[in-house]
Parts: C-alpha cells; sequence; structure tokens
C-alpha cells in the first residue's frame, strides 16, 4: 500500500525549544496511534500534518504535496484538536454548517451532513441549538469528531479525542472510528489510555523528546503484535508458592506481593509464559482466582520511551 | 455504536469559493449576534446617545455638523472598526478558528478577504445604528438641515470604517500589541501628520473621511482642511482599504499562527 505520510528528516524548532527532531516516517492506510509523553512532539507533528506551521528542515509530504497553505492537501484531511476551544456564541449545527460550507457544500447539502454526521457521533438532537461553550467535555468532543467528518475526508487526524468520554462514550467514538476506517478512511489518533490505542490501531509510531523512540515496523512487528502483557497481576490463594514456582521455571525477572493474595510479576519473556498458560499454572498447584494483565506491549514499549 | 453504520450518498466537496465566501459569512455574523456582543453593542449605543444629548445643541446645525464629523466620524468611528477587527484577526490566529477552519480548503489569503467583507458588512451594520441613534439625537435637539446632512455622514461612515476595518486587520496581523501600533499610528499620522496644511497631511485616512462628509456638507465648508475634492478623498480612502487588506492577506499567509510558540508544542 502506499503511503499516504512520508516524513524524511522532518525537524521543527520553536526558538531553543524542540519540537520534532529529525524523525523519518511513513504512516500507510489504516489506523496509526501516535505514542508519547506530554511534550514528545506530537501535536507539533499533527499541526505539521494539517499545514498549520512549517517544517524548519526536512520534507513531509501528505497525498504526495506539502500540506502547508495548500487546500488541495487540506481538501483531504481533518483534524480533531486536543484544544478545547470553540467559538464562542455559535452552536453544534449552525458551526457544522458554517464549517461544511468552507470546505465547498452548498448550504443545504452542509446542513444535511451536519445534522448527519452529529448524528453519527451520537450528540443527542436536544444539544445541537446549545451554545458549544454549555457543552460538557465529552460532548464537545463529538461535536469535534462530527466537524471531521464532514467533507468526506481521506486521512483524519485526532489529538487525544478519548479526553473527558466516559467508556461509554469511548467505545462508541472507537466504533465510530472502526467504521471509518472500513469505508477506507486512514486515521492518525493520539491518546493517553493505551488500551483503546492498542484496540484501534494496526501500527504505532512512538515518539520521545521529539525523536522517534520507535518507528512504527517495530512497535508494529509479528513480535509485537503478539502483544503479550509485560506484566501480569495474579489472585491466588498462595503467592510466595506461586513465585517460587515462576523463578524456578525462570519465567520472571521480579515480582511483588501485594497482601495475602496477590502477585505481580515482570516476565523475562511474557510469551513463554502466555504460550502455555494453562499447562503452567495447573502444574504450579497453586489456585488461582484471577489472573490480569497489567502492561500490555504497547504500555511497554511507551515505557521505554521514559527511559533513556 | 450500537446502530448500524451510517450510510448516505455524499460525495466529496471540492474547493468553492462562493460556498466558502458562505460558511466565512456565517461564522462571522453570529459572533454579532452573541449575547454578549449585543450588550457591548447597546451599551456603546447608549453612551453614544448620552455624549450626543450632551455635545450637541438645540437647533445648531453647524455645532451638529461639527461634532458628528469631528467626534463621531474621525474618532469613534476609527476606534470602533480599527478595535474590532484588529481583535478579530488576532482571535482567527487562535485554535478556536486555526485549526478548525484553517484546516479546511480555503488559503489563508483568501480567507482573510472574505473575513474582512462579512465582518465589515456586519461592522456596516452596527455604526448604521449608530448613526441613526446620532439623527435620532438631532431631531430631539430640533437640528436643521439633517435630511441633507445624513447622506453625507453615512457615505463617510461607510468609507471610514472598510478603511479603518483593513487598517486594523493589517495591525492585528502583524502582532497582538496591535493597541500599541494603533496609538502610535493614530498619534503620529492622524492627529500629527493629518493635521499640517501640507500635501502630506492626504496621508491621514481621517483626513479625507472629514473631507467626505465636509465637502457634502458644503454649507459647513471650514471643516475642510484642504482644498481636495470629493473623488480624490473617496478614491484614496478605497486605495488605503485595499492596500491595508492586501498586506494583512500576506502578513496572516506567511504568519503561522496557534501552535506556533513553544507553549503550544
Amino acid at each position: 500500500m502506499n503511503p499516504i505520510v512520508q516524513a524524511e528528516n522532518l525537524s521543527r524548532f520553536y526558538g531553543l525549544f524542540l519540537g520534532l527532531n529529525n524523525v523519518t516516517f511513513t504512516i500507510r492506510p489504516g489506523i496509526t496511534g501516535i505514542v508519547g509523553p506530554n511534550g514528545a512532539g506530537k501535536t507539533t507533528l499533527f499541526r505539521l500534518l494539517t499545514g498549520q506551521i512549517k517544517a524548519d528542515s526536512g520534507k513531509l509530504e501528505v497525498f504526495g504535496a506539502t500540506p502547508w497553505n495548500n487546500p488541495v492537501v487540506q481538501a483531504q484531511i481533518a483534524y480533531c484538536p486536543e484544544s478545547e476551544s470553540v467559538p464562542a456564541g455559535l452552536r453544534p449545527l449552525e458551526w457544522l454548517i458554517a464549517l461544511a460550507m468552507i470546505s465547498g457544500h452548498s448550504a443545504k447539502e452542509a446542513e444535511k451532513r451536519a445534522r448527519l454526521m452529529l448524528d453519527r457521533v451520537k450528540l443527542a438532537p436536544e444539544h445541537w441549538k446549545k451554545r458549544l461553550t454549555m457543552l460538557s467535555k465529552g460532548m464537545k468532543q463529538r461535536v469535534k469528531l462530527a466537524q471531521c467528518l464532514l467533507h468526506e475526508p481521506k486521512l483524519i487526524i485526532l489529538d487525544e479525542p478519548m479526553n473527558g468520554l466516559d467508556p461509554m462514550g469511548r467505545e462508541d467514538f472507537s466504533n465510530v472510528l472502526r467504521e471509518l476506517a472500513r469505508e477506507g478512511v486512514s486515521i492518525v489518533i493520539s491518546s493517553h489510555i493505551l488500551h483503546d490505542l492498542e484496540a484501534l490501531c494496526s501500527e504505532f509510531i512512538l515518539l520521545r523528546w521529539g525523536r522517534m523512540a520507535h518507528t512504527e515496523n517495530e512497535a508494529a512487528s509479528p513480535d509485537a503484535q503478539k502483544r503479550w502483557p509485560a506484566s501480569t497481576t495474579f489472585r491466588c490463594d498462595s503467592p510466595e508458592n506461586l513465585a517460587r514456582f515462576f523463578f524456578e521455571k525462570k519465567l520472571v525477572r521480579g515480582f511483588d506481593i501485594a497482601g495475602e493474595d496477590e502477585l505481580r510479576v515482570q516476565w523475562h519473556d511474557a510469551a513463554q509464559f502466555y504460550g502455555d498458560f494453562n499447562a503452567l499454572l495447573l502444574e504450579s498447584g497453586v489456585q488461582i482466582f484471577e489472573v490480569r494483565s497489567t502492561a500490555s506491549f504497547l504500555e511497554k514499549a511507551a515505557g521505554a520511551t521514559h527511559t533513556p | 455504536m450500537n446502530r448500524p453504520p451510517v450510510t448516505t450518498t455524499l460525495s466529496p466537496a471540492t474547493p468553492n469559493w462562493h460556498r466558502a465566501l458562505g460558511g466565512v459569512w456565517r461564522l462571522t455574523y453570529r459572533r454579532f449576534l452573541a449575547p454578549t456582543q449585543l450588550g457591548i453593542l447597546a451599551g456603546l449605543l447608549g453612551l453614544l446617545a448620552l455624549l450626543a444629548l450632551s455635545g450637541i445643541h438645540k437647533g445648531n446645525a453647524e455645532h451638529f455638523a461639527r461634532w458628528s464629523v469631528t467626534f463621531y466620524l474621525a474618532f469613534v468611528v476609527p476606534a470602533i472598526a480599527f478595535l474590532s477587527s484588529a481583535g478579530l484577526i488576532q482571535d482567527d490566529m487562535k485554535p478556536a478558528t486555526v485549526d478548525y477552519v484553517l484546516t479546511r480548503p480555503v488559503r489563508r489569503s483568501t480567507f482573510v478577504f472574505y473575513r474582512y467583507f462579512s465582518h465589515t458588512a456586519c461592522l456596516q451594520v452596527q455604526c448604521l445604528l449608530a448613526l441613526s441613534v446620532l439623527i435620532a439625537v438631532g431631531v430631539f435637539r430640533q437640528v436643521p438641515e439633517l435630511a441633507s446632512a445624513a447622506p453625507s455622514l453615512l457615505v463617510a461612515q461607510i468609507l471610514g470604517v472598510m478603511a479603518f476595518s483593513a487598517l486594523g486587520f493589517a495591525f492585528g496581523a502583524y502582532t497582538s500589541r496591535y493597541l500599541v501600533l494603533g496609538i502610535l499610528y493614530a498619534n503620529i499620522i492622524e492627529m500629527g501628520i493629518g493635521n499640517i496644511p501640507t500635501q502630506l497631511n492626504r496621508l491621514s485616512m481621517t483626513h479625507h473621511v472629514r473631507t467626505v462628509a465636509g465637502s457634502i456638507l458644503h454649507q459647513h465648508s471650514r471643516l475642510i482642511t484642504t482644498a481636495d475634492n470629493l473623488p480624490a478623498s473617496i478614491i484614496s480612502l478605497l486605495v488605503f482599504s485595499i492596500v491595508f487588506i492586501a498586506i494583512a492577506a500576506v502578513l496572516f499567509s506567511l504568519r503561522e499562527a496557534a501552535g506556533a510558540k513553544p507553549k503550544d508544542a
């Protein structure tokens, strides 16, 4: 598949401050997650992709063209920012109609689309005519997503879109994104809620301090895609015996016993344990009440970005 | 989502200039209809009425003309047009506009022109209300020959709003400290050079506004400070408008907006 975004030695500085530092990557069609701590350069990357700021050096192409002040590229992309800033005094429906018209739709078509998209993101019609500034954070997020869908973009860029959404809202949001991906729309999304990202994304870009901590190919390698958690918590009748058993099998690199019935384990090789999960737990002879992962592959990868 | 996916026959949009203008117009006029804006407008109109009542003498046409031209047209209208326009273009460099409007298929320079047309049109309506208040006070004060004065005031006001809005766009696109720049401009060009009785005073836009208003109010022709004729002043104000809005468009296109500062990274 041809990449939709190609960046080569891309850098962006803010005076002495670092935004992005010499990053090279490609984004292919599908859902791509952007992961990194605050200040990693995620928003800078999004602003470069949407043509709001210019790169200091390097090359960036979105759909084969430079995005800065380029209506041809902008007609194909949509952006949902992290910022909660919305125009004061406007209501969701009228705001979306105006934005759809700016994208090139007639007033009639714009209204039709605005209603359709507000319905699609499940914003109840009684909120359509309230002032944007009066809406809750979750409702604003839905309106922000709706404005992305107005002009049938080929690429949607979402900066922390799950912020402020309750679990049901996050599920709704994820389903809309999956539907869009099935319809052939590519999505680039950042979120601090890594489980949601894992469930959504086929590829990842990991950023740290403006650099690429991992390329998307590493993160999405077949090994990584097994997504074994880096650590696991067991609730059992004898945490000490279970810990001893795992040590004898040379499966763990560390553990922590919390309370009378809880054991947290960091794996040497998670794949080895999960590959023979049932047999190993039976062999341990310990009565297991609950097993839950405490860190996924993405959390592990993102965690690695914190340690030099 | 529990319901099945929405299936429609929607087709992708292609950039279209007059639809984009319609969209920008909708975004712009809604600002003017926000309750806060309407409250401010009502307050300003009330203040203008009070000032006019205390400043305009009963039955004195010359005094009315002097007050309405030198205070209202040469100070109130320029100040409101400048501040409102500069504030708007500064707002357009903030995320609420940048993230949602400037990521759409409209060039920044084109957006500035559309914004200028829309904003100036709304300002003209506001200023028309203000002029109506002024005329109403004139009627109340039994000022003679108001009917002949009103068109001249209206023409001068329309041109003044256009020119000073464009100036506001240019200064606002250049710096967030447009107020400082505006005060400097007002002192040096409008109050300084504009009052020097040489050819240089043609650099002053309020000089041309006074000329437009004063030459039609021919009975009070001493308001005209030079021998400038009406067409020259009208053309000058139009040229100033075009030049300043072109400067604003260039500056806005070249400038990075929200996200260009370290705190936005």
